[in-house]
Parts: structure tokens; C-alpha cells; sequence
């Protein structure tokens, strides 16, 4: 009877519980077009993917897969996206080691907060700018910076000042990029890139 | 050659059966509760929770529920045949939440400044003016309680709609604007059902039926989705002013 009691009671106390939608989690949307690539989006789905070749550069799911640092001494902002390389299988997704990309870019104006990201709404960047530094780390290797860049760009499409029930939440930053680098005489490419981050605190140092 | 007969006669003894009879009218008021399954569309203005190989938007099945009132004169082409066709007025309810507790809802976005509400629920109300057309076969025309088969359809147009917010904070100061974005219903939809019933009482003069299949043909009751589903209902009738001859 006791054993009845407390399980009935446990019972209660799980229905009763509030199941509630955590705007920071990572969320997937598969590009119709492309299954490996997240869909384009603009609601801080915190995801990211680019064509690598025949496999693929993407946020893999990862709930916080990315940083973004400024640096006072050089007036540079570093964003860094930590994700995986993956390939498709013969029936799924396949993880073939961990990778990440780094962006350190000049701005024009402070931004030493993530309330300051609206200032790069809109702005485009060349990566073939010498000012403009790409790393890329692939499993524990340390980070090798991209020196032969052919062609690229980032774009930092729109940024969004998030308030929820009027409240301010965080800061979205959604846009595109791509580069084509050679590395050690190989030609390398992320092409067709797309992210859309949500940016808190914790994530901006 | 047996057979043949035995499948021959049949039909025609019933055909034969059914033209027994004076035509005559009838006058039926009706009330009835219909429940359809609601496919939800995509809005674009409701953020997703989960991913898309955890199905996109794993929403609980949703139901749009119609209540009605149906004045309709019938007439008895046979006792056991009757054309029915009148004025239909009919309230479709409909609900749009997730299976969560709230889901972000963007109702405003200002320059870089974006606005999103949680939001259990978005609750919407359909009324509409209809007119039945209703064909009833009577199976046993007898003075005991008399069961039919019937299949229909309404023509609905809608008179108006309204919507509520349930917004997840009761404490907000505000209501996200959700009328300019949430689509409104289509001005037209028919329904179309097959139902079992009894007709009952002294004269037969109550019936009650089972409608299924119901599902929105054309058009849909809901703001929030197709309404093509299969669904249900049921309906009682109080039928007067009948001058019929017994079978």
C-alpha cells in the first residue's frame, strides 16, 4: 500500500512538472535542398554548416558550438565556431573528427560587450583582407592559421537584439560565409556557409 | 438460374418497396458537435523546438470542434426517401499550442530590435452560415423506432472570427498583436459526412444520429491548418408538422 502511495504520489509531482522550450538550445533545421546543411534561419537556432568537399563543416548539434571574444589590444573580434566534420553515410551521418573554425576580424568600433553586436549588422567582410585572420584546428592538432587564402567572405547578415516577454535575452547573429584556401598544396574550400547564433554573457568574452 | 432470380429480385423488391407511399414534409430542428482532425501548417512566425529529424513541429494532434444549429424542411419523396436542405449556423473552435508548456511566438520586430512572446495557447473561433443538403434513407418506415442512413454536405461561409491570445506570463503588460499574422480561415469550406441513426419517439418525431466519416472537403475551419481529416460527430433532431402515411 505504502509503495502504491509514493508511486501514485511520484506520479503527481512528474505531471505536474512544467515541460518548458529552452530558446538556448541548438536546433536543427535540415536545408531542404541539402540535408547536411542547416536551413538558413534567423532565430538563434545556435547551428552552422558549410560544404567541405564532399563532406561537410557543421555545428553537429552541439547546444553551444561557438564563442566570441574581443580583443582591447588590437581592437579585434574573434568568433569562433566549434563543430565536427561530417560525412553521410549509407544510412546516417557520420562524424569523421572534430573541427573548428576561427574568424579574427578588425572593427571599426568598440564592441567589448554582446550588447554592441548590432553594430555589425549588415557589414561584409573579405577575407582576403591581410587584416582579417582564419584558423582552423581539426581534432587536438593546435590551430594552424590559413595563410593562402584564394577568396572568401563573412557576412554578418543580420543581428538581432532578442527581447522575450520584453524582456532583453540575448543577441542574434545570423549570415553567411565561405573561403577556398590552399593548405599544405591542397586545395580546401568551405562553400555555401550559413550560421545563426544566439549570443548570451557566457558566450561573449 | 436459382441465382439469377434470388440476385435479381432482391434489388428490385427493394427499389419497388421504396416508392410505396405518399410524398410529404417535414420540418427538422437539429443540434449537433462535430470533431475533425487538424493538420497544422507551418507559421511563420512561431520558432522552432525541435529539430528536424525530431519532427519539425511535434505538435499533440490537434481538433477543431463545431458545434451547430440546423433549421431544415424535409421532404419525403417516399417514406422511405427524403431531400433535406435549410439554414445551418455552426461555431468551429480551434487551438494552436504545443506540447510544451509555451512556445516563442514573434510578433514584432523594430530595426535590429526583435520581439518574441511565449505563448501557450492561441485559441480562434469560426462562425458560420450554412446551408445543408442532406439525402436520408429510411430502413424500416414502421411505427417503432426507425433507423437511417444519411449522407450530407453543408455549404459554410464564414460571418466572422475571432481570436485570444493565452499568453504564458499573466503578468505582461501587453498582448502581442497575433490578428495581422495568424491567417484567417477560409471564407468557404463544406463538409461532407455519412451518418447512422434512429428515429424515435411518438410519430417518430426524435432522432439521433452518429455522423462518420465527417471531413472539410473543400476549404478549411481552422486558421491553423487543414481540416481534411477524418472526424466525427453526433446530432439529435426533433422533427414536427409531420403529415406522412405510414408504410
Amino acid at each position: 500500500m505504502k509503495k502504491l502511495i509514493i508511486c501514485m504520489v511520484a506520479a503527481g509531482l512528474f505531471a505536474a512538472c512544467e515541460k518548458s522550450d529552452s530558446i538556448d538550445n541548438s536546433i536543427w533545421i535540415a536545408d531542404p535542398d541539402d540535408s547536411g546543411l542547416p536551413k538558413y534561419t534567423e532565430w538563434g537556432y545556435n547551428t552552422f554548416g558549410a560544404q567541405m568537399g564532399t563532406s561537410y563543416f557543421s555545428s553537429c548539434w552541439r547546444d553551444t558550438p561557438f564563442t566570441m571574444e574581443w580583443h582591447d589590444n588590437d581592437s579585434t573580434l574573434e568568433l569562433t565556431m566549434n563543430g565536427c566534420q561530417t560525412y553521410k553515410g549509407r544510412y546516417e551521418w557520420l562524424i569523421k573528427e572534430d573541427m573548428s573554425l576561427t574568424i579574427i576580424i578588425p572593427c571599426d568600433s568598440v564592441i567589448d560587450s554582446f550588447k554592441k553586436l548590432y553594430l555589425l549588422n549588415g557589414k561584409f567582410f573579405d577575407l582576403t583582407n591581410p587584416d582579417i585572420k582564419v584558423l582552423v584546428r581539426r581534432d587536438n592538432n593546435p590551430q594552424e592559421i590559413v595563410s593562402d587564402i584564394r577568396s572568401g567572405n563573412f557576412y554578418f547578415k543580420r543581428v538581432q537584439m532578442l527581447y522575450v516577454d520584453e524582456n532583453f535575452e540575448k543577441v542574434i547573429v545570423s549570415g553567411t560565409f565561405d573561403i577556398r584556401y590552399v593548405r599544405d598544396g591542397e586545395k580546401t574550400w568551405l562553400s555555401d556557409g550559413r550560421f545563426d547564433l544566439g549570443v548570451t554573457q557566457n558566450l561573449f568574452w | 438460374m436459382k441465382k439469377l432470380i434470388f440476385m435479381t429480385a432482391i434489388p428490385i423488391g427493394i427499389i419497388s418497396s421504396c416508392f410505396a407511399g405518399e410524398p410529404h414534409w417535414a420540418m427538422n430542428i437539429s443540434a449537433g458537435t462535430n470533431i475533425v482532425g487538424v493538420t497544422l501548417n507551418e507559421l511563420d512566425n512561431i520558432r522552432a523546438y525541435r529539430s528536424t529529424d525530431e519532427y519539425l513541429y511535434d505538435w499533440d494532434p490537434k481538433i477543431a470542434t463545431s458545434v451547430y444549429l440546423s433549421f431544415t424542411p424535409e421532404y419525403y419523396i417516399t417514406p422511405k426517401f427524403s431531400l433535406s436542405t435549410g439554414l445551418r449556423i455552426t461555431n468551429t473552435l480551434s487551438k494552436y499550442e504545443s506540447n510544451y508548456s509555451y512556445f516563442y511566438y514573434k510578433y514584432k520586430e523594430d530595426g535590429c530590435d526583435t520581439y518574441y512572446s511565449r505563448i501557450k495557447s492561441i485559441d480562434q473561433s469560426n462562425f458560420y452560415v450554412g446551408i445543408p443538403l442532406e439525402f436520408r434513407f429510411t430502413i424500416r418506415g414502421t411505427d417503432r423506432p426507425s433507423p437511417y442512413i444519411r449522407a450530407g454536405a453543408v455549404l459554410n461561409f464564414r460571418c466572422s472570427s475571432s481570436t485570444k491570445t493565452n499568453l504564458y506570463r499573466n503578468d505582461i503588460d501587453y498582448t502581442p498583436d497575433t490578428d495581422n499574422i495568424i491567417p484567417t480561415a477560409d471564407n468557404f469550406a463544406m463538409p461532407v459526412y455519412c451518418a447512422a441513426g434512429c428515429q424515435i419517439g411518438h410519430q417518430k418525431s426524435f432522432g439521433v444520429e452518429i455522423q462518420f466519416p465527417y471531413t472539410v472537403a473543400i476549404g478549411s475551419m481552422s486558421s491553423f491548418g487543414d481540416t481534411n481529416n477524418f472526424g466525427g460527430g453526433i446530432q439529435i433532431t426533433y422533427q414536427f408538422a409531420k403529415n406522412k402515411s405510414e408504410e
